[in-house]
């Protein structure tokens, strides 16, 4: 009789969240910077949408949503650009799990542990912030503002629009490290490769690196001793 | 080495798949205990998939696969999974390792989500670190690491559960002559000593040449025609029982069982 057939047989819980907290903090320098690098993009991401989901549908003028949306573009690309960076190793994790025998269903949950915490931290401390200081900036913030009205709401409020930006912001992480964003992807970048403006791309960027290395040449040169 | 007997580790008759035998048609294979087989074929020749559809990745269209005595291929996908933990070591072609973990606990990881503890887990893994001579790497991070290193590690952790048959896809390639000798040779003799049945997917004819007999796997069939001279290295493992020339002479296993 095998090692295993004298086993219970069962994957147990309790290893299974042991090890999906062993697999949660990168050890790799490459990974960590990647994993803060989300928290902070979902952190910054948050900042708008807090105020958004939780501002008064009165309140909600075309000045005041044009203006959140501006706000959260960066926010929203750091996030999604960060959160594909993490592709790979979340569906490296996930092929080692599966390879090792795991159940599909806790092998995804252990391999998207990483992604779900750090942005979940991130758009936690941001939508926190919002709660935090939207007070005082309420007070600095000129009469007339569109964003004005947008803060004067009540804690249920603001609670509310914390806990429903932690959840969009993860699953807009989740969504850009799956399988299926990096699909689309390749798609938009073979589209780019294709438009005419890359072929003058093409062209352009060997010449300007060109000249770029010959002008940083002649300055050295005109910096060296004679 | 005899042929299989009667009643094989793997018996594989009729398989299909997909349903229009694009990929797999008719393959036919017997994997008796101890034995070592080479599934040898080109690439694109399905070998990945008729590995995938033995270890119940993949639903073959057709066909039966009885493993042990047992019919594999009626089983339910959850009972495929206890059936394949229990009696299957898989080393898939591009292996991956948790770079979280350490050796040790990469290749005691299917002992524990068989439900097998901590300590006696790891004990079992340093025994296998140790037969695959790589006891001083057990408690090594993933990153970096050489590719000898990868290959032995992923055979250890096939064979952490004491498997019954251990699928190994392409387990040697990208590894040195000398190196994948040595491998070779230990693979055939942990085979023989534990009475593991191995099956070794590989397009390398001298990969092949390793194991004590070779199955070719051509445009989704297997056949036991002779593999062209030119191409296979008839190099005996040294230690391990006198394979029969790459097995051109010997009849297929299931033509046997006819």
């Amino acid at each position: 009789m095998s090692t295993v057939e004298r086993a219970a047989g069962a994957e147990p819980n309790g290893f299974r969240v042991r090890l999906t907290l062993r697999l949660v903090l990168p050890v790799e320098g490459s990974a960590r910077i990647d994993a803060m690098r989300l928290a902070w993009s979902a952190a910054l991401a948050a900042l708008p949408l807090t105020v958004w989901l939780a501002a008064p549908v009165s309140a909600l003028g075309t000045a005041g949503v044009l203006g959140l949306a501006c706000a959260a573009l960066p926010g929203a690309t750091a996030t999604a650009w960060s959160a594909a960076r993490m592709y790979d190793s979340r569906t490296g994790a996930l092929r080692a799990l599966r390879q090792a025998g795991a159940e599909q269903r806790s092998a995804w949950m252990m391999a998207t542990c990483r992604v779900v915490l750090f942005t979940g931290a991130g758009a936690l401390i941001g939508g926190v912030c919002v709660i935090v200081f939207h007070a005082p900036l309420r007070r600095l913030l000129p009469n007339h503002s569109p964003l004005r009205p947008m803060l004067a709401v009540g804690g249920a409020a603001w609670s509310a629009a914390l806990v429903a930006t932690v959840i969009l912001v993860v699953l807009g992480a989740l969504l850009a490290s799956s399988p299926a964003w990096r699909r689309l992807d390749m798609r938009l970048r073979a589209a780019w490769a294709a438009l005419p403006w890359s072929r003058v791309e093409r062209v352009v960027s060997p010449v300007w690196a060109a000249l770029r290395t010959a002008s940083i040449s002649a300055r050295r040169a005109a910096r060296r001793p004679r | 080495m005899s042929l299989p007997s009667d009643n094989p580790v793997l018996d594989v008759r009729g398989l299909v798949f997909p349903a229009d035998g694009s990929v797999l048609r008719q393959v036919h294979l017997a994997v008796g205990e101890g034995e070592t087989v080479a599934v040898l074929g080109p690439r694109g020749a399905g070998k990945s998939v008729l590995r995938a559809c033995l270890a119940g990745e993949l639903d073959p269209a057709g066909g039966t696969v009885w493993t042990n005595g047992k019919p594999f291929h009626l089983m339910p996908p959850e009972a495929k999974r206890a059936f394949r933990l229990r009696h299957y070591g898989l080393v898939y072609q591009d292996t991956v390792f948790l770079p979280e973990l350490t050796l040790a606990d990469n290749v005691a990881l299917p002992l524990r989500f068989a439900g097998v503890g901590a300590a006696r887990a790891r004990r079992k893994a340093l025994t296998w670190l140790a037969r695959f001579e790589i006891a001083e790497a057990a408690d090594a991070r993933l990153t970096g690491l050489p590719l000898d290193l990868v290959r032995r590690a992923a055979l250890a952790r096939a064979m952490v559960n004491d498997p019954l048959l251990v699928l190994a896809d392409e387990p040697l390639a990208g590894l040195p002559s000398q190196s994948a000798d040595t491998l070779g040779r230990v693979l055939n003799s942990i085979a023989l000593s534990h009475g593991t049945a191995v099956l070794l997917f590989t397009d390398d004819p001298a990969t092949a040449a390793r194991c004590q007999r070779t199955v070719n796997l051509v445009a989704g069939r297997t056949s036991a025609e002779p593999v062209p001279i030119a191409t296979v290295t008839p190099a005996a493992p040294v230690g391990a029982p006198a394979p029969t020339a790459v097995s051109t002479s010997r009849p297929s296993p299931v033509k046997a069982a006819r």
